[in-house]
């Protein structure tokens, strides 16, 4: 891996300032402003998952349920007690961190592909709890529920204010950061060693369970934040959002992306923003989507499974490389780096 | 009221006990777990539907036929989605290969849905007729016994096939070690392609049973996750364990309805997976699969 230079310091500050400015540009409308906030929320959601499972190597096909959770108990807490909505958001994410460690909880006894299935049934109780008749005085069950319209002072978070893209935009990027200095920390590597090898890890003194739910109440408080915002951005949510099917478009983002890469979970964001409302012109009896992202799914697994983060990677390797060849009086050193 | 419940149990069991069983012939032999399981059910469970619209099948011959023309359908599916999709992840991460099925799982619902069949629910056919009997007080349908009939038929069979036949062996050594499958001089690619065929019919048989019960549609898939709890319950790993967890879940399910809560039904599956992933993650046959 090549580390961050001055050069990608400084695209990043640009970046940031671009995004601090678009909001105000001339071409832009509510719905685009729309669109840049589920970029920033699908970007949490993909952080969250790529810690989990590009990272920490456990597949999760249950993060619906996480982003379920996080968007129905930040609209609960605001619509039954009356809270503000950076309490509840904070609040949402606490408590889906709570689920994703207790869900975390069989990775004690666990190994590899009995976690993923855990997910999975998870995923489908969830799904159930929300219908159920005892939760419907707070859910509204099948029906859906309204969110309150969120205030911070005097502006009004909603999808369209800038109050609440400046808000995502933060989050974001902050949540990126943190993502950024737990990878490179004690715990981002005995994530990545117990990805490795459960063996290996365990022989080197790292704790499986515990790092292991960690990572799972790690990923479920990134989404859990995510679900709250997405809550706030579509105003209205209904079980049906909270399939299975959102599992595995959450897995895709961060396959096509790039697996075990901050850059891929925001690329692969990015990249798969727009899709839901080009699939929004097909009739929806083709299943476009389904067929999409399962294909999607396969063919990036088989033919670039690192992604899009491995082109932007090939891609810093050959300029790398060729400034390197521009200049070989470098020291062996410094070439090694390179090509480590 | 006891016996009633158990007895009508047995039947959905054995539906998940098929269901289990093809998802651990494919996990033994590949290491994989396929969660594409449930789909190659319902694309079977489907094709079987077309075929009985098409041949409108009255006397046991013709449902033979197609039963048959299923189980050749389910075998030649199966080997190709192993040859197109698993075959080149064969030195791929296991991790790699799961997404691949998971991706599978989603493309077939949406091929199925999208472009083969439709989105409708359909009440499934089957020989058997739904009509109650009564057997010394207890009430049954010629359609459960002939469901808890075949699956008990099913599984003799694949009993003797794995213990006799050269075929059922060589399975069995490249379960246990595939390295020296290999230098046994057994076709260990040869031998992936035969278990995803395998795994195929039996869920296919498992879907054309279930139909009458569970309706086919897209989503009858999710019924394998009940497989996967059965397994999870009778011990990962063992193929007994997956007949007998399949059929306990099925009792359980029914009993839990009865007598605790009519709502736990469909939970109920999921909560048995975490608590015996909890408190007894061998399963009730105690049995583990270490492999090297």
């Amino acid at each position: 891996m090549i580390q961050g230079t001055a050069g990608t310091k400084f695209l990043l500050m640009l970046l940031f300032l671009v995004l601090l400015i678009v909001p105000h540009a001339p071409f832009m409308n509510s719905y685009l402003l729309y669109i840049l906030d589920l970029i920033y929320i699908s970007v949490l959601v993909a952080l969250g998952l790529n810690l989990l499972a590009g990272y920490a190597g456990q597949i999760s096909i249950g993060h619906a349920a996480f982003y379920a959770l996080g968007a129905y108990s930040s609209a609960i807490l605001q619509a039954q007690l009356g809270l503000p909505f950076l309490l509840t958001m904070v609040l949402a994410a606490s408590f889906t961190a709570v689920v994703g460690y207790m869900v975390g909880l069989p990775a004690i006894r666990l190994h590899g592909l009995f976690l993923a299935m855990a997910t999975l049934a998870f995923g489908r109780v969830v799904e159930e709890l929300l219908v159920i008749p005892l939760l419907e005085p707070l859910t509204h069950g099948a029906d859906g529920m309204p969110v309150p319209v969120a205030k911070l002072g005097p502006m009004v978070l909603k999808s369209d204010t800038w109050a609440f893209y400046y808000l995502c935009l933060v989050l974001a990027t902050v949540m990126t950061w943190l993502a950024v200095n737990i990878v490179n920390s004690r715990t981002g590597r005995a994530f990545i060693a117990l990805r490795e090898s459960e063996i290996a890890a365990q022989t080197s003194g790292i704790d499986l369970a515990k790092y292991k739910t960690i990572a799972f109440a790690l990923s479920a408080f990134y989404t859990g934040l995510a679900g709250a915002l997405y809550a706030q951005a579509v105003t209205f949510i209904a079980p049906d959002g909270f399939t299975i099917f959102l599992s595995v478009k959450f897995l895709a983002v961060i396959i096509i992306g790039g697996m075990g890469s901050i850059l891929g979970s925001v690329l692969g964001a990015i990249t798969l923003a727009v899709l839901p409302e080009l699939f929004a012109k097909l009739p929806g009896e083709w299943g476009a989507p389904m067929i999409f992202y399962g294909g999607a799914l396969i063919l990036v697994i088989m033919f670039m499974p690192q992604g899009m983060a491995g082109w932007v990677n090939a891609l810093r390797y050959r300029l790398a490389l060729r400034r390197l060849q521009s200049a070989p009086q470098l020291a062996p050193s410094a070439r090694d780096a390179v090509a480590d | 009221m006891f016996l009633q419940q158990v007895v009508g149990g047995l039947a959905t069991g054995s539906i998940y006990a098929l269901v289990a069983l093809g998802f651990i012939l494919i996990f033994k032999a590949t290491d994989v777990v396929n969660f594409a399981q449930g789909e190659l059910m319902m694309v079977s469970t489907f094709f079987a539907k077309t075929m009985i619209d098409r041949l409108h099948p009255a006397d046991v011959w013709m449902w033979l036929a197609v039963v048959l023309l299923t189980i050749g359908f389910a075998a030649l599916f199966g080997v190709v989605l192993e040859r197109l999709i698993i075959r080149p992840l064969m030195h791929a991460p296991v991790f790699s290969i799961v997404i691949a099925t998971i991706g599978l799982s989603t493309l077939l619902i949406g091929l199925s849905g999208g472009v083969v069949w439709d989105w409708d629910t359909y009440p499934g056919k089957s020989p058997f007729s739904n009509k109650p009997v009564s057997l010394g007080g207890i009430v049954v349908t010629p359609l459960d016994m002939g469901i808890v009939g075949i699956t008990l038929g099913l599984i003799l069979l694949l009993t003797l096939f794995f213990k006799f036949t050269k075929l059922g062996i060589a399975m069995r050594a490249t379960q246990q070690n595939q390295q020296t499958a290999t230098l046994m001089g057994i076709n260990v690619k040869g031998i992936f392609a035969g278990t995803w065929a395998l795994s195929a019919v039996i869920s296919g048989v498992a879907g054309f049973l279930a139909a009458p019960i569970i309706f086919i549609d897209t989503n009858m898939g999710y019924v394998v996750l009940k497989g996967f709890a059965g397994a999870v319950l009778g011990g990962w790993g063992s193929i007994p364990g997956a007949i007998v967890g399949g059929m306990a879940l099925g009792v359980m399910e029914n009993l839990a309805t009865v007598y605790v809560w009519p709502q736990i039904k469909h939970m109920a599956a999921f909560l048995v997976i975490l608590l015996v992933l909890l408190c007894k993650p061998d399963g009730l046959l105690g049995f583990t699969v270490k492999k090297v």
